[in-house]
């Protein structure tokens, strides 16, 4: 990890988030991520949630204000709906590929880095999925090979787009509780952004609120 | 045996195995990047190129002049269109979801077919070069053509294996690898230059329609039956590897086309290949 800025890993400054040309979907958005949190992001569609996430992940350029980074590495876990492989892709190679990102050219993964992507797919208990197609999953599974594939780069921070998007309550559970756990046991800070906060509510550190252009800080917790 | 007859069908016969085994190396990167169109659209796109560089040297255009023979003009003309009209849209990319080039390669497909046939309407020799190139007439292939081949998908191989988890990072899901610090702009810029080259050259050599069927058909048909990524290269490159003996020993039997030979095998075997895979799915799951 690098120096931290404003005492966080994250710190966006009077910042107008948004895509380039078109009017700002979020205007003076001040936000500090520090390391071990976990936050929850919740809003209606179209209110901006994503547009937030994908601009700490770096995806987006701030249009106004500032954003610091302190050098950390981010894991960033799209939509499980919006991966959707054209060839046959297995769990396990998806989890490697995604290692490659942080991975030298021509080198072959060691024995230790092999059993590491494993040891991912474990810590999302997806490590049963490893031999099976991606395409073929249920949108739980693969909510964790992607949790997983994130998780194979060795982050400090881990964003989550819509993570229960798709999935059944009991599996939204069980998601809530996954990320509650490797946020505690891993000290992986962890920020989220979703329309079903119940799932994360016994883990959060900060709760937040965007809509109609603006974002609300620490819109408590959900009863 | 056939091959011992004439060194005609030895050239075409290396030239059609080694598009088979390493086309779809491309073929695969233009199938997970969702841009088949331009699978289609570029191959055109390299003939115009060919039809230029031919109507430059009818014209006595002293750079065109200068190319030694046919062959290298084609296979310059070839490379001078096709990797701009692959870098360029790559260089532009967005990234963001719904962008779709379909309706700009349809135009730009539509451009080069008319291009090509202004430019050599009153060409008459440039005009039957292309023809043979259209109608995948390998057996036209000599060893600078093949060589040039041969040199150009091995070096792009080479490239994609050492890079080609990164190459397939990009590929299938550029969003987390731009979040991870790839640039993944740079990145569709060389798998485009790659994918130029390849492509360039095999059109020089074989023409539009037999580079896209061994591009995209042994891709396809390993689809059907594979069940992981390194699975289904291997399976695409023998699945072309044995559409080019077959295609090559029904054409040389039946005195056919070569190209449009291996074509229609391709499109006989993928069909196959689905057919067969659909019983199984059904047998396997019933409801299906």
């Amino acid at each position: 990890m690098g120096q931290s800025v404003n005492g966080g890993y994250v710190s966006l400054r009077d910042a107008a988030l948004g895509y380039r040309g078109c009017p700002p979907v979020l205007a003076s958005v001040t936000l500090v991520i520090r390391e071990g949190e976990f936050i929850v992001i919740g809003g209606a569609n179209g209110g901006g949630k994503s547009t937030l996430l994908k601009t700490l992940a770096g995806l987006l350029p701030v249009l106004s204000g500032t954003l610091e980074l302190a050098g950390v590495r981010f894991g960033y876990v799209p939509q499980q709906a919006a991966i959707e492989p054209p060839l046959p892709v297995t769990a396990l190679e998806l989890v490697q590929l995604g290692a490659s990102a942080v991975f030298p050219h021509g080198r072959r993964f060691r024995r230790q880095e092999l059993d590491r992507h494993r040891q991912c797919l474990r810590d999302c208990e997806a490590e049963d999925l490893a031999p099976r197609v991606f395409g073929e999953l249920s949108g739980g599974q693969r909510q964790r090979v992607l949790m997983a594939r994130a998780l194979a780069i060795q982050p400090d921070v881990l964003l989550l787009d819509e993570p229960t998007a798709g999935v059944d309550r009991v599996t939204q559970q069980i998601m809530g509780d996954l990320l509650g756990r490797l946020n505690r046991t891993r000290r992986l800070t962890v920020v989220l952004v979703t329309h079903e906060r119940k799932p994360f509510d016994a883990h959060a550190t900060r709760c937040l609120q965007v809509g109609d252009g603006v974002m609300v800080v620490d819109a408590g917790r959900a009863a | 045996m056939i091959l011992g007859v004439d060194p005609l069908f030895a050239r075409a016969f290396w030239g059609a195995l080694a598009l088979g085994l390493l086309a779809p190396v491309v073929g695969r990167n233009l199938i997970l990047g969702r841009s088949v169109m331009l699978g289609l659209a570029v191959p055109q796109v390299a003939l115009t190129g060919v039809a230029f560089v031919m109507l430059g040297a009818g014209l006595g255009w002293s750079w065109c002049l200068v190319l030694p023979n046919d062959v290298v003009r084609a296979s310059v003309g070839a490379l001078l269109f096709t990797l701009p009209a692959l870098a360029i849209p790559a260089a532009h990319y967005s990234g963001r979801r719904g962008d779709s080039w379909e309706p700009t390669l349809a135009v730009l497909y539509l451009a080069a077919v008319a291009g090509a046939n202004l430019m050599l309407a009153s060409h008459a020799f440039g005009k039957m070069y292309v023809d043979d190139l259209f109608h995948g007439r390998m057996l036209l292939i000599n060893t600078l053509t093949l060589s040039l081949l041969g040199g150009t998908l091995l070096l792009v191989g080479a490239v994609a294996l050492v890079t080609r988890r990164r190459l397939l990072l990009v590929l299938t899901d550029p969003e987390f690898a731009a979040a991870c610090g790839v640039h993944v702009r740079a990145w569709r810029v060389g798998i485009a230059l790659m994918n130029g080259c390849a492509i360039g050259v095999a059109v020089g050599a074989v023409g539009p329609n037999v580079t896209f069927g061994f591009l995209i058909l042994p891709v396809l048909m390993a689809a059907t039956w594979s069940r992981s990524l390194h699975g289904h290269l291997h399976g695409a490159m023998i699945g072309g590897g044995l559409l080019a003996v077959t295609g090559f020993h029904l054409s040389y039997h039946f005195d056919l086309p070569l190209g449009d030979t291996i074509i229609a095998v391709g499109c006989g075997a993928l069909v196959f290949c689905r057919l067969v895979a659909r019983l199984r799915r059904r047998r396997v799951n019933p409801m299906r």
